[in-house]
Order: C-alpha cells, then structure tokens, then sequence
C-alpha cells in the first residue's frame, strides 16, 4: 500500500506549508531543499504542488489550515502540538504538506503510523517511487 | 534512584556548563535542598527559585528587560492558554509566583513563564516550549506566540558550551535528586538549545537570579544572589569578591521596590571545597562596605570578562535560620531605610574614631 493508494495521482494536489524564517523543529526531521527537490520531481510527473511560506503568519491563519487538514484526512495526534494546544506548531515549528484530492484534505505529513513518524520526505519519495513504478 | 537517568541528566548538563560554572550553580541547588528538607526547611515557603533576567539586543535594552521563568518539570500537556498560576505550579508556589511577578513587574520588567510540554525531556534538542506571559491586571498567564514574541529580538546568537568536568564534581552532581537535574537541565535548555540554539537570539546583558526570599506578613520580596566562595588575602584584610554587576542587577530590582536583596555565600576551603558555612550580606550592606575600585574577575555569563568589588569577609555573617523569619526580613527588607541606618551608624563610628563627639 503506497501513501495514497494504487499508485493514482491522478487529482492530486500536495499542498506545503512551511515557514522560511523559522528552523523546523529536529524532529520530526525536515530538510527544505529536499523536500523541494522532491517536489519539484512530482510536478514534473504531473501532481500539482503548491508550496506556501508562512513567514508573517499569524497563529490564526496557521489554525485555520490545520482546522481544514483535520476535517479532511484529520492530522495525528499530537504531531503538531500537544493536546491542548493540537496544531500550534502547524506549518512554522512543524512544516506540514497536505494531499488533497478533488478539494478534499485526503491526508497530512507528517503523520504517525504503527508507533512510527512518517515525515514529508518519506511521503515524497514514497510518491514518487508509486509514480516510477506506474509509469 | 535512577542512576543511568541521573548520568544521562547529568551528561547533558556537562555538555552545557563549564566546570567553574557548575560548582556556582551547585552552592545554588545545595542552598534550595537546604530550603526543602535542610537547615532551613522551616522557612521553605519563603523561597521561589530564580528566573533568567534577559534583553533583546539593541541600544536601549535597558529598557526591555524580560524575567523568565522555566517550570521544573516537563508536563504531559500544555497549560490553557489563559491560566492563573496555580493551575499550572500547585496553590503554594502560584502564590509564591504572584508575589515574585508582582515585585518584578513594579521593577518595569516582564515576565515570562516558561513550559515545555509534550514531549520527552531528552534530547533537550526537542523540548517544546510554551511561553507565558504575567498579566499584572488579571494576575494571570496568558499563552503568548514565542516566535512572534522573539521576532523582535534582534541579532544572530549562537549557543555556548561547557567542557569535562572532574570526577568529583560529577559525583556531587549525581548525589542530587533527578527532579533537581532535571529542573536545572530545563532551565539551561531553556536557553541555550532553544532561545540561543533554535531562535539563535542573541541577547544583550544576560543575567540570572538566583531565588526569592518572601515575608507573607509584610509581603516583602528579596532576590537572593547565591555563590560557593573561599576568601582572598587573611587577617582583617580578608575578602570575598563579587561581580559587580550582580550587585548593580539586584539593585535595579530592589530599588523600584524599595527592597532589600541578599547575598548568600557557600563558604567552602580553598584547598578542598570542603563547605564551611551559609553566609549572607545584605546588599544595603554591600553597597556602604564595597570598594570602589574594581578588580579583575572571572568570566559572566555572556562570556565576557567582569569586575569584582572587594567586600571585607568579616562583614559577613553567618546565614541562621531566624535571618529567613518575618521579623527579621521586615527589619532589614527595606534597602533605602536600611542604607540609611548604616550611614548614620558610620557618622557616628567616624566621630567616635576621631574624638570629634
């Protein structure tokens, strides 16, 4: 099973939200020029990227996206925040990518999986691995 | 015990200080397990760990100086983000934090409490931190943004490290409870891995205190500069020497609170550290026996190099536990009333000395 499923990217929009006057926390691990690379790799096989830098943001407009990750695919547990305070590192402490199909959030990264941390790097490459072997 | 854990903590807090630092702050972590469980227990209530006392870097930074306060612990969740004090510290010590923030407040400084949460502790590296900031009106904590907030802390900082520590002050550290560890591990990491680490802030004039003495009678509050020393020179022209600056920090506290400071010191023998006694000088005792002409000193705590005052050692006394009563705070709290005592006993010896009465 690939990130989002037989290999289909058909739709697909992966939208990041990173803050590029801010250091991304060590953990979960966040490398931008990486994950731009990456991306870069996905649009070229035809997946829609976005990429918003978050510097100015208020913490507000940070809540605002994340509320809408959740309500989508939902975002785990305390990736982004503890859980009174659920997303307050969203998209500035913790850069966050969305996939999002047909205008809905279908998942967001990082994510925590079988005890595990799946970071944006993983995700991209996992992509881009599905599209390799798809095409 | 956990012993591995405490070497790990240990471990850690070696990374970060220098041998020289650590035993200052050693005299500081011995004085509070006198507090707690020691000679001076029966006052314990008096006492509130100190805070870091730092200013953006910029011209008039005089003008913003910020107290932070680092909780002990790293707490599964992060508080609310409108919270009174004792929801967060216990009912004791949220009371002991309003009389502190109050007294610094008055001082023209903010105030800020720090808490990392949801997360391990170690790697310290990636301790979460929530700040907090005293609403004097409210006399409450309210969550602020801590990348806004220092956003407007100008400057690139870059962390400082420690060195290897001899296997006797290890030891003295390990022989420490693991809250204490970690209490002082937090409160390091605080700032360096994620004020001058992560943010890489730098900041200007950096200082601590070391603690808070509280009378609840007569809701006087004096900060506590605490040292481990050994005297220089003998005779009558022994000495202790202290940084100046301290003493010019404690009286930017004391003074818009017409308060009174102490300065505590850990005697200990030049040779072996072996602890002698707890003594004290009030800093209104400080400021009428000083010299005036500074010495050399050590390095602070920016790196930079400081100046000493000379303060003669048989001016100190010997930290009795009745010095941390009500009374006796109440006697000699107020640092104005108290300089002036002094000034009107030297006219008198000075006239005496010199037959002129």
């Amino acid at each position: 099973m690939g990130v989002i499923g037989a290999g289909s990217v058909d739709g697909l929009t992966l939208e990041l939200y990173y803050d590029s006057t801010v250091d991304p926390f060590a953990e979960p691990g966040f490398d931008i020029e990486e994950v731009e690379r990456l991306l870069e790799a996905l649009k070229a096989r035809g997946v829609e990227v976005k990429i918003v830098d978050t510097a100015g943001w208020s913490r507000e407009m940070l809540r605002e996206v994340f509320e809408r990750a959740c309500r989508g695919g939902g975002s785990s547990r305390n990736i982004f925040g503890p859980k009174r305070r659920r997303g307050w590192f969203f998209g500035r402490e913790v850069p966050a990518l969305l996939l999002i199909r047909g205008g809905k959030v279908i998942d967001v990264y990082p994510r925590r999986r079988d005890g595990k941390t799946e970071t944006i790097m993983s995700c991209l490459q996992t992509l881009l691995r599905q599209l390799e072997v798809g095409a | 015990m956990n012993r591995v854990r405490k070497e790990e903590l240990v471990g850690y807090l070696e990374r970060y200080w220098t041998e020289n630092k650590a035993k200052g702050i050693m005299a500081q972590s011995l004085f509070r397990k006198e507090v707690r469980s020691g000679i001076y227990s029966e006052y314990r209530m008096k006492f509130f760990d100190g805070c870091w006392v730092l200013a953006p870097r910029r011209g008039d930074f005089f003008k913003f100086r910020f107290c932070f306060f680092v909780h002990p612990a790293v707490l599964e969740d992060a508080p609310d983000d409108d919270v009174a004090p004792e929801e967060v510290m216990g009912e004791a010590e949220g009371l002991k934090f309003r009389m502190v923030a109050g007294f610094l407040t008055r001082a023209g400084m903010g105030v800020i409490y720090a808490i990392s949460a949801g997360k391990a502790p170690l790697p310290p590296e990636n301790l979460q931190w929530f700040l907090y900031r005293y609403d004097g009106e409210r006399e409450r904590l309210r969550q602020i943004d801590a990348v806004a907030f220092f956003s407007r802390w100008r400057g690139a900082g870059r962390p400082g490290y420690g060195g290897s520590w001899s296997t006797r002050l290890k030891q003295d550290y390990l022989a420490l409870e693991e809250g204490e560890l970690m209490s002082l591990l937090l409160n390091e990491a605080f700032y360096t891995t994620f004020l001058k680490g992560y943010l890489k802030k730098s900041v200007s004039d950096p200082y601590d205190v070391d603690g808070f003495l509280l009378s609840y009678s007569t809701g006087k509050v004096l900060p506590l500069e605490i040292k481990e020393k050994f005297p220089a020179g003998s005779g009558d022209d022994a000495f202790f020497g202290i940084d100046a600056g301290r003493v010019l920090m404690l009286l930017r506290l004391c003074l818009p609170n017409d308060a009174n400071a102490f300065y505590v010191i850990r005697e200990v023998s030049e040779a072996d550290r072996r602890f002698i006694d707890w003594k004290f000088m009030p800093i209104s005792e400080i400021i009428v026996s000083a010299s005036w002409n500074l010495q050399r000193g050590g390095r602070g705590m920016g790196g930079q190099e400081t100046q000493t005052i000379r303060l003669p050692y048989h001016g100190f006394r010997r930290l009795e536990p009745p010095v941390l009563s009500d009374s006796s705070l109440e006697e000699v709290g107020n640092l104005p009333e108290e300089v002036k005592k002094l000034a009107e006993k030297f006219k008198r010896m000075l006239e005496k000395e010199f037959g002129w009465v």
